[in-house]
Formats: structure tokens, sequence, C-alpha cells
């Protein structure tokens, strides 16, 4: 973790606090520094904590007063069924797909974003797209491992006169190739309009039969010796990663009469090899915009250094 | 990074980086379930379970020792010492990389430990690979330094009261960690020495990036941190009694489950 890194975390969590915190971006930096590089805790992690802690602190004395909903940013939502306060964008408005959904679509804030779905029965004000609100008394849930917030006839809505920048939540992290799931390589997908489930033994589970289309994909465990993670490659960055394009892959496929060499030729390459990954978190997987291979440490005099000095 | 981790879903059990020697000495396992495939940990002597691990070695030499059907046996040699991975038909892809691969070559092996009784009443501690790749110098150096990194945050977790690996270690291995720091140090001034000779010679490599904008460990804080580590007893071998071998019940064993 470089020191500019930290720089900037802070300087964004210092915007990102409520005006009742009274805190330098200094003082933030610090406490940062102190969880990353002292206590070794993930950035994220830290990041949390910080605010919690000072969220907590100043809402302590306004609680007495009255029990309000903590107000959250989006990539704090970690669990269903939490009554909370929000202020966002409407990125994106879709089509509600049934007559009870008054309101479908994306929010955004800061910190990432997050699908919201407003009930026609709870008669709620519109939101419009890129207009700014803020959203009293929404309720989180859960579906398989993605969150969303549910607006509700106790919602409150304002709307407020600034715009946010959005963030992507895009998340970085560098680990070593371990595992290679299933389902990776030389893939078939359903070619019907608006699907793309990938052919199990050449059908689709709501298509039948079909040709399919090939695509190329892996589903790669990253470790980083303390926690893993799924890390999705679409075609694009798998061909980027493997040096293999979907045209080779089919025809090394229909030379082996086998798909299974794909993915053998590819877990050769990556496998065992140190990663810088980022994009961001969807359910399960992190879905890899940009990935480098990473050589050797320039420097291993530092961690010597602290062998020495243990 | 794990956030994504749902509570009910299965963690898959972390490769956890060790050099050679702490490996090998880490002769002690344990289940923490009477669950039927309830994972088998062995015990590092620095105070972690693993059962999983992630090493990156020289492949010095390769052997089949099996009678009817092949087994393979491969020496991969890391600065602290030398481990033995095993790989037999449960094992297939692992076992063809051992009969096709002409050594020296450095390797990385994502494995579980195994650890058996020999006739002598002695236990050794084996590896039995998941899978290994042919990687490249700069890949093994990094290693090392990652290695080292985690060594070292194992050594200075030691001490902490909530460390229940620790305090087991403590129990089975007697608790002195200097030989392991001592490693480290080795470990990290050979690859000076190593990396000074290399860095002319242009590995074999197309994608290693040369540019590593931020080291990798998560942290460099050359702050003592006062481990008292007074040896207790320094020869606490852990008698066989309580050193439970059975964990290689069938070649199928103990996957932890794959998600």
């Amino acid at each position: 973790m470089t020191d500019t890194n930290l720089t900037d975390e802070a300087a964004s969590l210092h915007e990102q606090l409520p005006q009742t915190v009274d805190i330098s971006q200094d003082e933030i930096k610090e406490k940062l520094t102190t969880l990353v590089e002292e206590y070794q805790v993930p950035l994220n992690e830290a990041r949390r904590s910080v605010r919690n802690n000072l969220v907590d602190e100043t809402t302590a004395d306004q609680s007495n007063v009255d029990s309000q909903n903590q107000a959250v940013a989006v990539e704090e939502i970690d669990e269903a069924e939490r009554w909370v306060d929000i202020t966002v964008k409407v990125v994106d408005l879709w089509e509600p797909r049934s007559d009870s959904i008054a309101q479908v679509g994306l929010l955004g804030d800061k910190t990432g974003r997050i699908k919201f779905t407003a009930w026609a029965t709870s008669d709620l004000t519109s939101l419009s797209e890129g207009s700014v609100y803020r959203l009293e008394n929404v309720v989180t849930d859960e579906y398989q491992g993605q969150y969303s917030v549910k607006l509700n006839r106790t919602t409150t809505i304002t709307e407020l006169d600034t715009d946010i920048e959005v963030g992507d939540n895009t998340t970085d992290l560098t680990g070593v190739i371990v595992d290679i799931q299933s389902g990776s390589g030389l893939i078939k997908r359903c070619p019907q309009d608006d699907c793309t489930r990938v052919l199990q033994n050449g059908r689709c589970s709501e298509h039948g039969e079909g040709e399919g289309e090939f695509d190329l994909r892996i589903k790669a465990v990253f470790d980083d010796g303390e926690t893993t993670q799924d890390v999705l490659f679409n075609r694009e960055t798998t061909e980027k990663l493997t040096d293999l394009t979907l045209e080779q892959a089919q025809e090394m496929a229909m030379d082996a009469l086998d798909t299974s060499i794909v993915t053998d030729t590819i877990a050769e390459d990556i496998l065992g090899r140190y990663y810088r990954v980022s994009g961001p978190i969807m359910g399960r997987y992190l879905l890899a915009n940009e990935f480098q291979q990473l050589g050797q440490v320039d420097d291993p005099n530092t961690v010597l250094d602290r062998a020495r000095s243990i | 990074m794990s956030q994504s981790q749902n509570d009910q879903a299965p963690t898959r059990e972390v490769a956890h980086r060790v050099f050679a020697a702490e490996f090998n000495d880490a002769i002690h396992t344990f289940q923490e379930s009477d669950e039927d495939r309830a994972p088998v940990y062995a015990l590092l002597p620095t105070g972690e379970k693993a059962n999983r691990v992630f090493m990156i070695g020289t492949l010095t030499e390769t052997n089949n020792v099996g009678s009817d059907q092949e087994y393979w046996q491969g020496r991969i040699v890391d600065p602290t010492g030398t481990v033995f991975a095993y790989a037999g038909q449960y094992q297939s892809k692992a076992a063809a990389f051992l009969r096709d691969t002409e050594p020296p070559a450095f390797v990385a092996v994502v494995g579980k430990p195994r650890s058996y009784e020999t006739d002598e009443g002695m236990i050794n501690v084996s590896l039995r690979p998941e899978h290994i790749t042919a990687v490249d110098e700069q890949t093994r150096n990094r290693w090392v330094t990652d290695t080292a990194t985690k060594t070292l945050d194992r050594i200075e977790a030691f001490d902490t009261e909530s460390n229940p690996y620790a305090r087991m270690a403590k129990e089975q291995y007697g608790g002195n960690n200097e030989q392991y720091r001592q490693q480290v140090i080795e470990s990290l001034e050979s690859l000076e020495a190593t990396t000074e000779q290399t860095t002319a010679g242009a590995t074999q490599s197309t994608t290693t990036t040369d540019d590593t904008p931020e080291n990798s460990g998560p942290d460099f804080d050359a702050e003592s941190s006062d481990t008292t580590t007074e040896s207790k007893d320094p020869d606490t071998q852990a008698d066989s009694e309580n050193t439970d071998t059975k964990s290689d019940k069938d070649g199928l064993g103990t996957f932890d489950q794959e998600m």
C-alpha cells in the first residue's frame, strides 16, 4: 500500500463523512495507516472500520434523541433486512418485469452501486435517472450474495440539488491463481436472443438443444495466502491473459476432438503465477477488467530488515 | 477480499506459504470436526493450520517409485530444504507432469500436506499436488519474498493470546521459532545473491512485468515486536503418541468442498 493511495483514500473518506463528524483528513489517514500498515488490515476493511468508528462516535449522541437508522454507504450494505438511510444517485432505470413493481434500477454512491426496487403498492414519487436523492427508511435484501434495497411505504424521498460521482465497486487484489474451476476454457452459449446460458452437454436449461456459440472464459481461484477470491475472466481478458484467441482455441479443440485441451493449456499457462487483478465484485466473482502478471519483488530488503529486527 | 463469500458457502482452504524446512517439521496433524470429510490440517510450527499449501522450488529429481502402477516422486528444493511430492493415479495430471518434466525446472505446486510414519517410527511430511506447473525464475523469486513475509507474519502473531494454533504449536513443538526466522533471513539473502546474477540475463517469460509498482507484502513495518522467544524446551520432539498420523486414509480422502 503506497502512501499516495492512503492519502487518496483518506480524502475520499473525509468527503463521504457526514458533516457532523469533526475530523481532519490527516487524522483519518493516520487511522488508516495504523490499520493497514501496522495491523495489516486490508484497505477495504480499514476504510469500513474507520468510517464506522467515526460515525458511531458522532451518532451516539443523536441516538439518544431519536433512534434513527444508520446512514450507510452502498459498499457497507452487507446483510439483509436492515433498515438504513442512503444518499445516492439514480444510475440506471430498468423496465419493471411485473406490474407489482413501480420502479427498478441501479443506485450508486462513491463506494459502489446497488439494485433498488420500489413496489407499486408503496405509492412513492418516482425517481428520475441522473438525480440524487436522500432515501430514508429503505430495507436491505440479499439474493445469491448480491445485495439490494427496497423502497417501501415508509420511505421518505428527498431530492438533493447536488451531483455525486458513482464508484464502480472496483476491487484490486494480488494473489496466485491456485485453481481453475470447471466451466473454464472453451464453452458454448445458448444462441437465443437475451440468453447467454452456458450449454451443458449441448443443452440450454431454458431453450433445450441448440447449436451454441463458442466463447472463452476462465473462472480462476485467486489466493493471497490469507483468503481466496473467485475471479472471472471474460473472452477479452482471457485472450489477453493466455495469448490464445477464441479462433485458436476452437482449432485446438477441433484438432484434439476435445475441448478440455484448451483448459489444460490455459492451466499450464496461468496456475501458480502471481497476478494483480482489478474489477468489480458481483456475487461470487470479481470480474477481471484489468490484470498484470507480477515478477519478482524489486526490493526484498525491506522484508529482510523486518526479519532481522524481530 | 472475500466479501462475497457467504457464511453458508463452504469456504475454500487457503494455500499457506511455507518454506520446505518448516513444512517438513509440520508433523502434527489434526481435525476440527468429527464429520466424515472434515479437512485434516497440518500444524505449522509457526502457529497456523494448513490443509493446503503453495510452494515454489526447483524440481531436481523425479522417480517412478510405484510398483504396479505409476507413482511419481518429485524432489522440490527451496532455499531452506527439500520437500517430496508424490503423485499417483488420483493426481494423474501432476503425475504426468513429473513423468514428462526434465529436471532441473522451477515448479509451482498447490497441494495438500500429507504425513506418514516410516518403518523406523519417524513421521515424514510430504506434499500431494493438486496442481504442478512450470514457472519462471521471477515467479519463484516472488514466492520466496511472499513466503518470507507470511512466515514473519506468523512468527510475529505467535505470542498473541488469541492464537489457538500458536498455543497448539507450543505444546507440540516447543514454540521456538528462531530457526524459522533464520531461514527467512537466509532465503532472502540467497535471493539477493541470485537476482544480482540474473537481472541481466533475461528470463524466458513473455508476460512477466519488471515493474512492480508496489511491494506485494502488506506491510514492511520493521518494528521489533518484542517477541521473547525463549526456548522453553528445544527438544520437544512431538512424541508419536499424540501425533495423529492417520491423515492419509485413502487416496481420495479429505478434499474440502470445492464449491
